[in-house]
């Protein structure tokens, strides 16, 4: 499989990890915390790597910026982790396949350091051609197009929930939209 | 408004990506990076035992 296509691949999977936050957020309610938000900006960064790969061709500066966007999304969802790792903690928000969200995301980040890992070791075993930057094709523009409208969507329902102030630690409403 | 602001700053990075403006689009990634990272420096203290 080409390299272009394991990133595109690698940008939607970031896509769906937000795109699952967002159905607990708006169909089950479960309204993001403050640690929440910045794992969920941790992601935005790491896929910004994927679409930097894509839209301008492979380099290591944009693996560079996946992983630093990785290490500090692992970071604080260790610190979730941490909070609620008290036995008897009943830990935050609801699990999903028996584990919490914020435990979700350390898996997913540390998952990406390795799936960076991966690209650059077959970047560098079949160096390829299209390391140059060439027209994207209609699947990697479906998932910008997709990635943009998620952290647009982030962005539209954490004015809402937040407003101009500091979120709540235990939010259950969107500050905004109740005054 | 300071938790909007890595989904604004990725928006940004991400339109002026898909406009072609990489240089521009890496230095707003550094800006979106800052957000967390401020983050984790503040509560560094408690989570690794460390004062400063």
């Amino acid at each position: 499989m080409p390299i272009r296509s394991l990133n595109v691949l690698g940008l939607l999977g970031i896509s769906g990890v937000l795109l699952v936050a967002f159905i607990y957020q708006l169909v089950l309610g479960e309204l993001p915390c403050p640690l929440c938000l910045l794992q969920r900006g941790a992601f935005v960064a790491l896929g910004l790597g994927f679409l930097f790969n894509i839209r301008f061709g492979s380099s290591p500066a944009h693996y560079g910026l996946m992983l630093i966007g990785a290490v500090i999304g692992a970071g604080i969802s260790l610190r979730q982790v941490l909070l609620h790792i008290r036995p008897g903690d009943p830990g935050y928000g609801t699990t999903m396949l028996g584990l919490h969200f914020y435990s979700w995301a350390l898996a997913a980040f540390t998952g990406s350091m390795l799936y960076a890992g991966l690209l650059l070791l077959l970047e560098g075993v079949n160096p390829s051609p299209e390391r140059a930057s060439k027209p994207v094709d209609r699947l990697a523009a479906a998932s910008f197009w997709l990635f943009a409208l998620l952290v647009a969507g982030n962005l539209a329902s954490t004015l809402l929930e937040c407003g101009l102030g500091p979120c709540a630690d235990n939010p259950t409403v969107y500050d905004w939209l109740h005054g | 408004m300071v938790m909007a602001l890595p989904f604004l700053l990725g928006l940004i990075a991400t339109a002026l990506a898909m406009g072609g403006r990489r240089r521009a689009s890496i230095w707003v990634w550094f800006v979106l990076a800052l957000v967390p990272l401020a983050w984790l420096k503040h509560h560094a203290r408690d989570f690794l035992g460390l004062s400063f």
